[in-house]
């Protein structure tokens, strides 16, 4: 598999999953729910800063990966 | 010169379903957590009370423990220890508080026992003044949780003392 399809995949997964974790984040806080216990608060808290880091690394080198057809696609505008 | 770009609306679709069934799931798995909690709470608040009710053996030969709310599964839980010798007194309150309020709601809680002018026994009498301005009471947190905490209020004639 090339590198560019894999971080792309990755960040799509990644970003879908966040987007139902943070839903879920935000309703324990506004309904005062309690779902988990603090210390596995925590441990989430580090699983999804570690997925954000991730995401934010993939699209990077999606970017880095894509340099010379970005420039290439500004050079026909211009 | 814009292309036409057609998404589908499935994926979407797809995304709210599975988001409401998380909330769903969600919320009873924050409730059978709660009643667990309530449980172990119970639980302990009734370790408590047996305490009390041995010490006040050692005083009193002839007493009686009432329930003096049928909420059976309830968040509060009330109990008179009487003295059937000289008519002494303890009121137990159990609960359970979201700890946002709980400065607010311990007063509260302490004005309404005060306030209470009669109380119906089991046995059909009324209870006058089950606790009084001049009465001792102590408001004792017995579980602390992250967003609640378990409570225990003590109210007790003031002759006799803690």
């Amino acid at each position: 598999m090339k590198l560019e399809a894999l971080t792309t995949q990755l960040a799509v997964v990644l970003l879908t999953s966040m987007v139902l974790v943070l839903t879920l984040a935000v309703a324990n806080g506004v309904l005062r729910w309690d779902l988990f216990s603090l210390e596995i608060e925590r441990i989430g808290t580090v699983v999804m800063a570690a997925s954000w880091f991730v995401i934010i690394a993939s699209v990077i080198v999606n970017i880095m990966l894509n340099i010379g057809r970005i420039a290439d696609h500004f050079d026909e505008r211009h | 010169m814009m292309k036409d770009i057609k998404i589908s609306i499935w994926p979407f679709v797809g995304l709210i379903i599975i988001t409401g069934a998380l909330i769903f799931g969600a919320n009873t798995w924050n409730r059978a957590r709660q009643l667990t909690k309530l449980d172990q709470l119970r639980a302990h608040s009734e370790a408590i009370l047996a305490k009390h009710v041995s010490d006040f053996k050692e005083g009193n030969e002839k007493i009686v423990l009432e329930n003096l709310n049928n909420d059976e599964g309830g968040v509060r839980q009330v109990y008179l220890l009487r003295s059937l010798d000289n008519g002494e007194m303890i009121l137990f309150e159990f609960g359970y508080q979201d700890k946002r309020n709980l400065d607010k709601f311990q007063t509260e809680i302490i004005k309404n026992l005060i306030r209470t002018d009669t109380t119906t026994s089991i046995d059909g009498s009324k209870l006058t003044k089950v606790l009084s301005e001049n009465d001792l009471y102590s408001f004792v947190p017995i579980a602390n949780e992250k967003k609640f905490v378990g409570w225990l209020v003590v109210g007790m004639d003031k002759q006799r003392g803690f």
